[in-house]
């Protein structure tokens, strides 16, 4: 043996002393019996540990003559030599006898990795070329390699068991080699690792685990050891589990800061913002990036940097601050006024480190309620809030103004509903806070109020719910001048009847006494002019009636009777009127009803009437009129169809306004003082019917109408428009 | 048709055209006919010389025809008498029947209708 310096003979201590290693540190193996078939790998915590092992493993294979080929960092290698030299082995003899190669790692991953993986045939050729050198004279080959170890730290693992299997299968085929692998353990810490790291062991014929458990001398030691392990792997799952699941809750409650509405922000005692989500962002208009580390002073007004110094020092002390309202300055200069709370953060021992603060954005708010004061006080509407009870609560100018109280009045109660209302109308205010407290509002109702003075004020009252609460707000309109209104409306359309009729009533009543005594003579040609005169008589009634109607529409005065009549004999009725009076056009009746209708048979008969005379005075060239009745399911439908001109399209909807007039291309405008199919159409929807017209320009026209045939079918309020009498 | 059988109508209306008019058509159907332009007269009329017939306008001079009927219609002696109103009026047939009138007629006068309607009652 040639091996160690100053060829003195191995000392049957040395291989111990090294394969035990110097101070405890070192794997408990011994090193020189290493079976030369294995493969094995070594993790280790520190350099001096790994150092340890390999400088067993290599020199104690120095020593018993084998070749050893060292496969390491600059750094390893050069540690390595320092420890070898120490021991007191004869390097530089090994080397020039090709029985100790040094090589880097990195060189020789080069010499085979084509893009990031190992190429078989390149490693075969460098490494039979290497143990081809190592083997000569038949020498034991043992090599420490940590090419695998490289790749896996740089994270290329699959190269890492690729170059793993490559040494494993090149291991069965050539001279037999102890192959020794190193990993530093840190690099396979994590629960990723885990897969890896098993594969790992299993392209391994033995594994070294890390120094706390080579020191250990007797299996009784490892099995403690062991156990030790054990306990302390399951204490660290159950560190592992208890910090996902803090960290989950953390997770959970950024989640809800995040998503608020309301800016969440942190800050310590110096008022330096630590936290900022957002909401706070879109409110202030500034980015977390931009608030963490300044100031929250920045969000206030220079004015305001007292307020700052009160808070911070109520903070300091650990008071909260609830919820108050501040004005707030946003990054771009603009105010805001917040909804602000306040409250300390503390650490674990209970020492305030800072505060919390919860701002919810009431700028718009405050925008709306002093929108609505401006509305409440400004308005010309007289405008109260009242509870059910009927104590009004607040009163705007105008309705004290109305009602001839003061605002000291107002406040001292002495406002109530049931004594501002004459007691007539009081079964209308309840029932309108009845409708309130089941559907919110009620209906705009005609009411009085009493003036402070006794003098009843005729008013429009309109009542809304305040959501959530007991109490209501009230619109009041002065309608004293429409009252008047409408009773000199009423006069004039009474005065009105009276005049233009009394004439035509006259003029008919002596018209029929010359018509009388023309028959008694036979005179032809005078009865004839009689009838004209009639005729236009009667068409001058017709429409003193028609501006009547449309007058008492108009204030809801037209009253409509309730009968049951037989709808067929009405229609029969009103053709054969109509016929009578025409000499240009034969109206034909198609298919009857032979049903019952409820309504005013006047005022339908007055629509048919109606129908049929447009229907001739817009079909002059022709001289059918057919008129349909059919009864379908709980309605009467009437048609009545003319073969005229027909409507165009853009018509066809204005044609039910009042006063709406159709003007002819050529510039004719059609006779007539265009209210009847106004009339028309309101008479129908009284009577919970429809009225609607199919036309074509030049096609004709069809006007159809219906009636419900049960009573149950009307609206309940289309037959109540009862108004004073004229 | 005889003397003593003519069926007498009271006319009641404030327009003079209107009273001529009635007075001759209902003559000349053989009525014995008698006119006012006052209320007054015929809320007085009483047993000894009680029409047949009376038609009344609803809206006259001073007085409303429905308070006349009112008051006809209260009285045992005249309560039978037939009253038929008219009124050029809208909306009044209503309160005509609710007073207590047999009868209503607009103006202008269907006079065909009116006829047959006086001649209903007789």
């Amino acid at each position: 043996m040639t091996i160690l310096s100053n060829n003195a003979s191995p000392d049957p201590g040395t291989a111990e002393a090294i394969s035990m290693t110097r101070g405890n540190a070192a794997p408990g193996l011994n090193w020189s019996e290493m079976n030369s078939l294995e493969h094995f790998v070594q993790f280790y915590g520190t350099d001096a540990f790994l150092l340890d092992s390999l400088s067993g493993f290599i020199g104690a294979g120095l020593l018993a003559g084998d070749a050893c080929i060292v496969i390491a960092t600059p750094m390893h290698c050069e540690d390595l030599e320092k420890r070898l030299q120490t021991n007191g082995l004869d390097l530089l003899d090994a080397y020039t006898r090709d029985a100790y190669i040094v090589l880097d790692a990195a060189e020789v991953l080069t010499a085979f990795m084509v893009d990031g993986s190992p190429v078989p045939e390149r490693f075969a050729e460098v490494v039979e070329g290497l143990i081809a050198r190592a083997a000569q004279g038949g020498r034991h080959v043992r090599i420490f390699g940590e090419m695998v170890a490289l790749l896996w730290a740089e994270g290329n693992r699959a190269a890492a068991l690729k170059l793993e299997e490559l040494w494993n299968h090149f291991h069965q085929k050539t001279a037999p080699f102890a192959l020794f692998c190193a990993y530093p353990m840190h690099d396979f810490a994590g629960e990723i690792h885990r897969t890896g790291f098993i594969e790992i062991l299993q392209q391994h014929a033995r594994v070294l685990p890390t120094e706390g458990y080579n020191i250990l001398a007797n299996s009784e030691e490892r099995l403690r050891a062991i156990t030790l392990l054990q306990q302390q792997a399951s204490s660290l799952q159950a560190e592992i589990a208890e910090r996902q699941k803090t960290e989950e809750t953390l997770l959970y409650l950024a989640a809800i800061v995040e998503s608020s509405q309301d800016a969440i922000l942190s800050k310590d005692l110096d008022g330096i913002v630590t936290s900022w989500n957002a909401a706070a962002e879109r409110i202030y208009g500034y980015s977390t990036q931009e608030m963490v580390g300044q100031p929250v002073s920045l969000l206030f007004a220079p004015d305001q940097q007292d307020e700052f110094t009160q808070i911070m020092e109520r903070i300091r002390r650990g008071e909260r601050v609830d919820h108050y309202e501040a004005r707030r300055v946003r990054k771009d200069g603009t105010f805001l006024t917040v909804s602000v709370a306040i409250s300390p953060i503390k650490d674990r021992t209970g020492t305030i480190i800072g505060a919390s603060a919860i701002a919810h954005d009431i700028t718009e708010h405050k925008r709306l309620e002093a929108k609505f004061q401006q509305l409440f006080h400004s308005s010309l509407i007289g405008v109260f809030i009242a509870d059910f009870a009927g104590t009004f609560l607040d009163a705007n100018d105008a309705l004290l103004d109305l009602l001839g109280y003061t605002r000291s009045e107002l406040q001292t109660g002495m406002m109530q509903r049931d004594s501002l209302t004459p007691p007539q109308f009081h079964s209308l205010d309840q029932k309108a806070v009845q409708t309130l407290q089941e559907t919110g509002l009620s209906e705009p109702y005609e009411t009085e109020y009493l003036h402070k003075d006794g003098k009843p004020i005729p008013v429009l009252v309109a009542v809304t719910r305040i959501e959530q609460t007991d109490t209501c707000i009230g619109f009041v309109l002065d309608i004293r001048v429409r009252k008047e209104l409408d009773k000199r409306k009423d006069t004039f359309i009474s005065m009105a009847s009276h005049e233009l009729k009394t004439p035509v009533t006259s003029l008919k009543g002596f018209l029929h006494l010359l018509r009388r005594s023309a028959t008694a003579r036979k005179n032809a040609e005078e009865l004839h002019y009689l009838d004209r005169m009639d005729a236009q008589i009667d068409r001058l009634t017709k429409l003193i009636n028609d501006l009547l109607n449309l007058s008492q529409m108009q204030t809801g005065q037209l009253v409509y009777r309730d009968e049951c009549f037989a709808l067929d004999a009405l229609i029969q009725e009103s053709l054969e009127n109509t016929q009578k009076a025409t000499q240009t056009h034969r109206l034909r009746l198609d298919g009857q009803t032979q049903a019952k209708v409820f309504g005013d048979r006047d005022r339908i008969g007055q629509v048919l009437i109606n129908l049929l005379n447009n229907a001739m005075k817009y079909s002059p060239q022709a001289n059918t009129v057919l008129v349909h009745v059919a009864k379908e399911r709980d309605e009467v439908i009437v048609s009545v169809q003319d073969f005229g001109v027909g409507i165009a399209k853009e018509h066809q909807r204005k044609i039910f306004e009042r006063f709406y007039h159709i003007n002819d291309p050529k510039g004719k405008t059609s006779p007539g003082l265009g209210i009847g199919l106004s009339i028309s159409h309101e008479i129908i929807k009284r009577h919970g019917g429809r009225l609607w017209l199919k036309s074509e320009k030049g096609k004709g026209a069809t006007f159809y109408f219906t009636l419900p045939l049960s009573r149950k079918n009307k609206s309940p309020d289309t037959m109540t428009s009862k108004g004073k009498e004229g | 048709m005889t003397q003593s059988k003519q069926k007498k109508i009271l006319v009641v209306d404030d327009e003079p055209d209107i009273v001529e008019f009635l007075q001759a058509l209902l003559r000349q159907d053989g009525y014995s006919v008698t006119a006012t332009s006052q209320g007054e007269y015929a809320e007085q009329i009483h047993s000894d010389d009680l029409p047949d017939l009376i038609l009344m306008d609803i809206f006259l001079s001073g007085k409303d025809g429905r308070e006349i009927v009112r008051h006809l219609k209260s009285r045992e002696e005249t309560r039978h008498i037939p009253i038929i109103l008219f009124s050029a009026h809208p909306n009044t047939e209503e309160s005509a029947r609710a007073v207590g009138a047999d009868d209503f007629v607009a103006k202008p006068f269907d006079v065909e209708r009116l006829l047959t309607k006086i001649a209903g009652h007789f």
